[in-house]
């Protein structure tokens, strides 16, 4: 299977002779790929924004459900916004709070799932 | 019934004269618009405004004794008082009425404070006993009927609502911090403590005794709900049924004593139903019976209600509540309830009160008390499954019964198992704690506490309300089982001061209707509380022996059914293109922070994210409930409030020793 074709769709203009990586970060959420403490920049954002209404922060592994910060519903939402934002799926099982519990959880969560799509996709 | 007002003057002030009191009858226009009575002696002064429900014609307050030397102003009815009436004539007092009233005058003068232990009503009064030089405040044991006072300017004022003491010029009017972290604790502020500061609560099952010269008045409890310790209970399984049948109907036979129709509420559950059954056992004339129904097919519950309505084959009558009538009468109903609210459950009551009203009643009979006395609240059975599952941390099987608890909660439903068991494993192993039932909702509700303010945070450091708390339980409390103590905790925390003041006394005497519970007869509630826990709740069976009681009265489907709590919409009623226009302004920036309760971008955020949300979760429906209704208060009781909206009261009547008394003109 031809990886060009593959990818190749005209994601906003992308050259499809650019380095393999790059087209697969277009793909996934359509951007470059993150670094980890921009992950977690936008996850601190979020769950600041959403749960904290705006005012204090979240430090990287302070646990969620310990601090009170998520309630049934936060989960819910938390793990609609990962899926979107991050382009991701997210599986039923996937939902523990090994995964969400904290912002370090959920970064590494991510860049896990990113790995094995980029795995898939280079096989 | 009614409304109460007055003043004693300690230390020499100046007694409160007419101008004053006239206008505290005014505040309390709604709750007795019929009539109204004054009466002054020496540093006494005593009002009522009336709702006339007994003795129509000649139960005119204040009432006086044989000779004149004792006067009393009642808010409530005292419902065994033909039994007591026989008494005591036939020891030879002499009554001037044919009202309830009167014999809490005659009981006062063979027993002082304690005639309160022979009392079976809901009532809040004040007397005057003229010798003794004496004022007696009381209350009801559960708190059904409310009485505030206040000490200013060496006066000690009192009133059923708080509003009348506002008229006052010289009571200030000003926030007390600690009752709003309680508030958004508890649900409420903790028995004793409103929200206003400086003015008080009498607590259920008290008593204020307060005679000039003296600082400060001085509270008696005479009354404490106590659960039997399990294994003392008896073990006759039919007998509690069966006796709790005979209570229940004699409970409602008394409260259907009045000289005008009475109605009742069916919600379409199990208690309401149940008390309307009997009700129309008893009922001399035929019944009628009202509802709440919701435009919404989530909160509606009308086809239970007209179910049991056709059975009984009463005249039924539907308010139909739709999210913009709630949102119109929420600041109307925080008017009313003086106090914050963490959910817009009172609206749709308020207005079915006014339906009441417009088919000309004053009196309805409902089911409140029933799921506190017989353990119906989902509540009591996470405790016990969570004490279950603290025995064995690790089992994955115990914490799967969590999830059948909830099943009205969608987004506890769409929860993933490890999720549910992480959120109820919080405090899983506290179980030494005597609140261990309450601990996950007080945290929950907690949580709300974040919009705070910088200057309400800095305020409230270091407080932790816990330790009120304790201080108004029973000493041996913490070694009840657990589902009593759970049982207790509702009742002082949730069911007096919130329940039946907010969903109750204060949104139906908006429009002059008197509500009254069977449940909640002294009676029926001691002997509640000494049925052994596993016939309150048999495994996850609620209200056992309740349902073993009723049985025959009810329909299978009615008597079928698990308890179904009673909620109302929020989001819909508060947000979205039809929401009041009040919302927006009292949530800006400006008015937040004008009010300085609440961190103006915190409640932006909020709202915004309520705005935004195809669905809202609990908290923070909670939280902007919360939020907006204190924004209401603050700026209905607070900022805004005007003495000079409550002229003198025309219709005084005012009685004295020489004055005709009970008739009114």
């Amino acid at each position: 299977m031809a990886t060009e074709e593959a990818i190749g769709p005209d994601s906003g203009g992308e050259d499809i002779t650019r380095p393999i990586d790059d087209q697969i970060g277009a793909e996934v959420g359509g951007r470059d790929p993150m670094s980890s403490v921009a992950i977690r920049e936008q996850l601190r954002d979020y769950i600041v924004a959403n749960y904290l209404f705006g005012s204090g922060t979240v430090g990287d592994d302070v646990s969620l459900l310990d601090e009170g910060v998520l309630d049934s519903m936060g989960v819910l939402e938390l793990v609609l916004f990962v899926e979107e934002t991050f382009d991701v799926r997210i599986a039923e099982y996937d939902v523990v709070p090994e995964n969400f519990d904290s912002i370090g959880a959920i970064a590494s969560f991510i860049e896990v799932k990113w790995n094995d799509v980029r795995q898939a996709l280079a096989s | 019934m009614c409304g109460i007002a007055g003043a004693l003057s300690l230390r020499g002030a100046e007694p409160l004269g007419p101008r004053v009191l006239r206008r505290m009858l005014t505040a309390l226009q709604h709750r007795g618009p019929e009539a109204a009575g004054e009466y002054y002696a020496g540093p006494a002064a005593l009002g009522h405004a009336r709702l006339s429900i007994i003795d129509l014609a000649g139960g005119l307050q204040p009432v006086c004794n044989e000779d004149g030397t004792l006067w009393a102003v009642v808010n409530g009815e005292i419902f065994n008082y033909v039994e007591l009436g026989r008494e005591l004539r036939a020891r030879g007092h002499r009554f001037r009425t044919e009202s309830d009233s009167e014999v809490v005058l005659h009981l006062y003068e063979e027993l002082g404070p304690e005639l309160l232990e022979r009392l079976n009503g809901q009532y809040a009064f004040a007397l005057w006993d003229e010798p003794r030089r004496r004022l007696l405040l009381a209350r009801d044991r559960l708190g059904v009927r409310p009485l505030f006072y206040t000490v200013v300017d060496g006066t000690l004022l009192f009133a059923s609502e708080v509003k009348a003491l506002l008229v006052n010029p010289r009571v200030p009017r000003r926030v007390d911090l600690c009752a709003l972290d309680q508030i958004f604790t508890y649900w409420s502020a903790l028995p004793g403590r409103s929200l206003f500061g400086g003015i008080q609560e009498v607590p259920a099952g008290h008593h204020l005794v307060a005679e000039p010269g003296w600082d400060t008045p001085r509270l008696t409890r005479y009354w404490t709900l106590r659960f039997t310790p399990d294994g003392q209970a008896g073990r006759d399984d039919e007998g509690y049924a069966g006796r709790l049948r005979e209570l229940l109907v004699d409970a409602t036979r008394l409260r259907l004593r009045a000289d005008v129709p009475v109605g009742a509420y069916l919600s379409g559950g199990l208690d309401s139903s149940a008390i309307a059954a009997i009700a129309r056992r008893y009922a001399p004339n035929r019944l009628q019976t009202f509802s709440v129904a919701f435009a919404d097919r989530v909160f509606d519950e009308r086809l239970f209600q007209r179910r049991m309505a056709q059975r009984l084959e009463v005249d039924h009558h539907i308010i139909e509540c739709r999210p913009q009538d709630i949102g119109g009468a929420l600041p109307d109903v925080i008017w009313h309830t003086e106090t914050p609210i963490l959910r817009t459950a009172p609206a749709p009551l308020f207005l079915l009160s006014a339906l009441v009203r417009r088919h000309g009643l004053k009196v309805v009979l409902t089911g409140e008390g029933s799921d506190e006395m017989f353990a119906g609240y989902s509540l009591f059975k996470e405790a016990v499954v969570r004490r279950f599952w603290a025995r064995q941390p690790d089992s994955r099987l115990r914490p799967l019964l969590l999830r059948r608890l909830y099943d009205w909660l969608p987004e506890l439903q769409a929860t993933s198992q490890p999720y549910l068991e992480a959120f109820f494993r919080q405090g899983l192993t506290e179980t030494a704690d005597p609140a261990y039932s309450h601990l996950l909702r007080w945290r929950n509700t907690a949580r709300i506490k974040r919009l705070f303010s910088a200057e309400t945070r800095a305020a409230l450091e270091g407080y932790d309300s816990r330790h009120e708390l304790d201080a108004l339980l029973p000493p041996d409390l913490p070694s009840w089982d657990l589902l009593s103590r759970a049982q207790y905790l509702e009742v002082a925390t949730f069911l007096t001061p919130y329940l039946l003041s907010s969903q109750g006394d204060r949104v139906a005497m908006a429009h002059a209707v008197e509500g009254r519970f069977p449940f909640l007869d002294h009676r029926v509630v001691e002997f509640a509380a000494t049925i052994p826990p596993r016939r309150r709740l048999r495994g996850l069976h609620e209200k056992d022996v309740l349902r073993q009681a009723v049985r025959d009265l009810l329909p299978d489907d009615i008597w079928g059914r698990p308890k179904r709590p009673y909620r109302a919409p929020i989001a819909a009623a508060l947000t979205g293109p039809g929401a009041p226009e009040y919302v927006g302004q009292l949530l800006s920036p400006d008015a937040v922070r004008s009010a300085g309760l609440f961190n103006p971008d915190a409640v932006s955020h909020l709202l915004a994210k309520c705005e935004s949300s195809a669905r809202v979760g609990e908290v923070d429906g909670m939280a902007l409930v919360g939020v907006l209704s204190a924004q209401l208060w603050h700026s209905q009781f607070i900022e805004q409030f005007d003495a000079g909206l409550f002229p003198e009261r025309r219709d005084v009547v005012r009685v004295g020793a020489d004055a005709p008394v009970g008739v009114a003109p």
